[in-house]
């Protein structure tokens, strides 16, 4: 491995991640004329968890009594008030715009006869407002999202890691990157930076494996605050037998009409939640799944069963074809049998804290997508994260491309930090322990670890008992962690060991932020303080680095929009969930 | 989501893998290497890699989502081009990269070729006026929900077919054929996409439906093919001396 | 990638095509009925080129012509004579096929295959009387 930066590109805007929100910033980045670059860990277009999104993108209040004012509420009632109002706001207010824009880049959503947009109605929205095409809308929005790239030219590098944010001064002036392709360093002078690098869901169990969370990693090294990371949602609805079947089943099965069924052929959601049924929000119905499989009314394989047989046939075949699909690969049709699904972790709610303007603290470090904080406080609301990418990269690319035309670069003044990340790679590379910890290993203990102690049920025990994990952890294994491949090109051992340094930094601030948070909200559970308690915890918790130190700091929730008194019944209520 | 998960029904019950493995910098030509794996039922060929990767042998190969929404895990599957996050795991399974493309590193093959391509074949709507409102007609709609929105891009087609041998093929290859009748079908569409098409060679198709066959969610690229020449065909018999005048084409 | 490591050549696509039957991955219909299309040809050709050569000895007068054509009055000849029959019979009614499933795009391609050979097999059984 060569120890030097073997590439330097020079450019205007650096977009990290190649999702959804990276494509959408890169795009109106390259619209205002500022010069982009693209940096995707894995594929453009192919890789993140936005191809895979399946339900819908709530933006389109088809309902006439509809408006992005209950769209907002909804928004905040299912996310426990913790979210950033004004970013909502722009959520809701702005997000329309983006069907007919995806649609003119080829994209092309389902319709009704009347020629209007067909909607679909997601847990705990109140009206049917979710734009789809069948059960892969993301991957249609992907379609477009990637012809408009190879359209305006944007400059893409495919299968480059970035490592670290540069900054002079405290301002952004670039990052640190590795080309898993071919082993080499890059570095990037870039005016402003767009951090596109979604969630870290994949630290736990997840679906969305590849989201390691090393944007949160970046942008906290940078100085930016990350908050709200105890909210891990579970989607209650998520593949679990067949075995070979993998990824979320997607809320549209619920949302269509499915139902949930425990062992004794019951469809439990009644008692639970006898308005909404299964269509409560997704932190309610993993909590009920969990329950029924808690008190011995599980499925055989110790999930819980969901059916849609009661639906006519070919309704299931045309809107729920991946699904469909997905288990007729393994010989199950959905339509004669039930499944068996089990919560599984789906998104992480917390992030880096960015306004409205997709801002963080950093100037010149902009943050779009699943990678921020504040839309979704406590628990997202399905179908909302497909807006939130596209509104908040587009504003992202926008004010990354005003800055760029209003700075000039920076002096690359950054040399020790270029340093000190080739060090770590480099020392990786060549370690020898004499006990060595291989990440595999490591990453499956801790796997098993988050989802039973910092999963749907939480108590102070077992959130006290990972935290020590984690801090032997960080003591005793990660300065043996080594890896046995050595070569260069295309090294996923080195890749999966240099994310595993950094997902600890994510688990601890997960698990801290959960043993502080003595109530329960949104998917926030816990079993010793079932209760919410809003006199004491209409507060964020939020971390940022200080002095090298991880600082944890409670701040209470700014009401610039909404206050919750403005909603009396749900204020009324101390249960966890709307 | 690794195998900390398996199910381990039958510790004996052991399954074998062939990889073809090669890593340029150590090794001067491919070999083979076996594997042993355990076997849970429906368990697919990515969980056997990836539980190789927990027994530290890091074969290189790409994967992202496992549920066949992405595409990139496309590998010569028994000599046969498939997903290998579709392919339910089977004894004496041989896993081999993609032969169309050079090949990086174990399975990973370089892929930048189709990225170009798809901009040579400009499979974007082009149009004059992005802005204009339009209609969709329902079976657009449909084509779309069936056909056009769920091509994954995961070059399994291009690899069977026997028609287009490479990148530089007379005939561009199933994928692209199919990618071209997503972009005309698209009601800002402006190009003259038969033209396009007949220009990009697809007479050479021989019409085995090979493509259809390994497809891993069941489109048929030869299809589209023959709808487009059908297309060709009667536009030219409608307008015989105009057709190759047609200057739509930008 | 300009470094790009040196990688054996692939097989091609017939090559490709063979192992991946033997292998146990069985091909589609219309690949074999392709590699039919290709083999019949091939033989067509080779028989346009022996039919000129036995129709050329026409130059070397009556004698000559009729010297040939006994030569190949023969039974193992008649018998090659119908397999013949059966291959052009065959490639033209191919082709025939896949002109209609350019122009019928929802024809199934199984039922035309099969229909094109039990064709083939009739033509070729009510022609013995004839060739013998
Ligand atoms: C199964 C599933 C179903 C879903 N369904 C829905 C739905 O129905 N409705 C809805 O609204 N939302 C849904 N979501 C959520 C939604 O898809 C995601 O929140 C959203 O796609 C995130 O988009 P993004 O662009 O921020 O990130 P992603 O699309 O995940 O992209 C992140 C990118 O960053 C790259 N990256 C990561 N680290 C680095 C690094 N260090 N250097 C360089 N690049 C890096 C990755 O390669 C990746 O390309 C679903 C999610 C999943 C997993
Ligand atoms: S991993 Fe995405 S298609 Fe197989």
């Amino acid at each position: 491995m060569t120890l030097q930066v073997d590439q330097v590109y020079t450019t205007d805007v650096l977009v990290v991640g190649g999702g959804a929100a990276a494509s959408m910033a890169a795009i109106s980045a390259t619209n205002e004329g500022a010069d982009v670059l693209v940096l995707d860990k894995g594929q453009l277009g192919k890789s993140g968890c936005s191809p895979n999104a399946h339900g819908g993108m709530a933006l389109y209040p088809k309902h006439e009594n509809d408006s992005w004012k209950i769209h907002f509420e909804d928004t905040l009632m299912s996310g426990g008030f913790l979210n950033n109002q004004q970013v909502v706001r722009v959520l809701c207010q702005k997000g329309f715009r983006f069907v007919s824009l995806l649609e003119q880049f080829g994209s092309l959503f389902d319709r009704d006869a009347d020629g209007t947009y067909s909607v679909r109605q997601f847990g705990g929205h109140r009206y049917k407002r979710s734009v789809f095409s069948g059960d892969e809308t993301g991957h249609e929005m992907m379609n477009g999202l990637r012809r408009e790239i190879a359209r305006l030219g944007v400059k893409t590098r495919d299968e480059v890691m970035v490592l670290r944010l540069l900054t002079t001064d405290g301002e952004i002036c670039g990052a640190l990157a590795l080309d898993i392709a071919k082993g080499a360093f890059i570095e990037v002078r870039a005016k402003a930076v767009v951090l596109a690098t979604a969630d870290g869901s994949g630290i736990w169990p997840a679906a969305a494996e590849r989201q390691r969370g090393d944007g949160y990693c970046m942008a906290l090294e940078a100085g930016a605050e990350l908050a709200d990371m105890e909210f891990i949602q579970y989607h209650p609805t998520h593949a679990w037998w067949p075995y070979g079947v993998r990824g979320s089943v997607s809320e549209s099965f619920r949302a269509e009409g499915g139902y949930l069924l425990n062992s004794e052929g019951e469809r439990f959601m009644l008692h639970y939640d006898p308005e909404q049924k299964e269509l409560a929000t997704r932190d309610k119905v993993s909590v009920c799944i969990y329950r029924e499989i808690l008190a011995g009314r599980g499925a055989r394989h110790g999930g819980i069963y969901a059916s849609v047989t009661h639906l006519p046939p070919d309704h299931i075949e045309k809107r729920l074809r991946v699904i469909f699909r997905k288990y007729m690969s393994y010989g199950f049709d959905i339509r004669k049998q039930p499944i068996e699904i089990r919560p599984r972790p789906h998104y992480l709610c917390g992030g880096v804290v960015a306004n409205d303007r997709a801002e963080t603290r950093v100037p010149g470090l902009y943050a779009a997508g699943a990678v921020t904080a504040g839309v979704h406080g406590a628990n997202r609301l399905g179908s909302n994260a497909l807006v939130d990418i596209l509104v908040f990269g587009d504003i992202a690319g926008r004010n990354a491309a005003h800055r760029a035309g209003n700075v000039d670069h920076k002096r690359m003044n950054a040399k020790t930090q270029v340093e000190k990340e080739i060090k770590r790679v480099a020392d990786l590379v060549a370690k020898s322990a004499i006990e060595p910890v291989w990440t595999p290993i490591l990453r499956r203990r801790h796997f098993e670890m988050m989802d039973r102690y910092v999963g749907v049920l939480r108590t102070d025990e077992g959130l006290r008992h990972m935290l020590a994990e984690i801090e032997r952890t960080q003591k005793e294994d990660l300065p043996n962690l080594s890896i046995r491949d050595k070569s260069r090109r295309y090294n996923f051992e080195l890749r999966d060991a240099l994310e595993m340094q950094l997902r600890l930094m994510v688990e601890e601030m997960s698990t801290r932020a959960a043993v502080t948070r003595t109530e329960s909200r949104g998917s926030h559970f816990r079993d010793d303080y079932p209760k919410r308690d809003d006199r004491q915890w209409l507060k964020n918790i939020v971390f940022f680095k200080k002095d090298d130190q991880l600082v944890c700091e409670c701040r209470a929730v700014e009401m610039s929009v909404m206050d919750i008194s403005e909603l009396p019944a749900y204020a009324a209520l101390d249960s966890p969930w709307h | 989501m690794t195998c900390y998960l398996l199910p381990i029904e039958n510790p004996e019950a052991r399954y074998t893998l062939h990889v073809l493995r090669f890593n340029p910098e150590t090794d001067e030509k491919p070999y083979w290497r076996s594997y042993q794996v355990p076997f849970v039922s429906t368990m697919t060929v990515i969980e056997a890699l990836e539980y190789l990767w927990d027994q530290g042998e890091y074969i290189a190969f790409r994967t992202n989502c496992r549920e066949f929404t992405c595409g990139s895990c496309a590998m010569l599957i028994n000599g046969k081009p498939q997903l290998a996050c579709d392919t339910i795991l089977q004894d004496d399974m041989r896993l081999e990269p993609l032969s169309r493309y050079g090949v990086l590193r174990d399975l990973v093959v370089d892929t930048e070729a189709i990225k170009k391509k798809l901009k040579d074949v400009k499979y974007w709507p082009v149009s004059a006026n992005r802005e204009k409102n339009f209609t969709v007609p329902p079976q657009v709609i449909d084509a779309y929900g069936q056909i056009y929105s769920r091509c994954i891009e995961c070059a399994c087609c291009l690899e069977a077919c026997p028609a287009s041998f490479n990148e530089a093929s007379r005939f561009d290859g199933p994928m692209y054929a199919l990618l071209l009748a997503r972009a005309a079908n698209h009601p800002l569409d402006a190009m003259n996409r038969i033209q396009q098409a007949s220009e990009r060679g697809i007479w050479a198709c021989v019409s085995c439906f090979e493509c259809a066959d390994v497809c891993p969610l069941d489109l048929s690229p030869a299809k589209e093919v023959a709808k487009f020449r059908r297309k060709a065909i009667t536009q030219s018999l409608k307008r015989p001396f105009t057709f190759r005048k047609d200057k739509r084409y930008e | 990638m300009n470094e790009a490591p040196q990688y054996p050549k692939r097989p091609g696509v017939i090559n490709r095509f063979f192992r991946r039957t033997l292998w146990g991955e069985k091909m589609n219909l219309g690949a074999y009925m392709w590699g039919l299309q290709r083999v019949t040809g091939l033989i067509l050709l080779v028989y346009l080129l022996l039919h000129l050569y036995i129709l050329s000895s026409i130059f070397g007068g009556a004698r000559t012509f009729d010297q040939t054509v006994a030569a190949v009055d023969h039974p193992l000849i008649k018998l090659l004579e119908l397999g013949l029959l059966g291959t052009v019979v065959f490639h033209a009614l191919n082709g025939l096929r896949l002109i209609l499933m350019t122009l019928f795009v929802e024809l199934d391609q199984k039922i035309l295959a099969y229909g094109l050979g039990c064709a083939t097999l009739i033509f070729v059984v009510v022609s013995i009387p004839f060739v013998w």
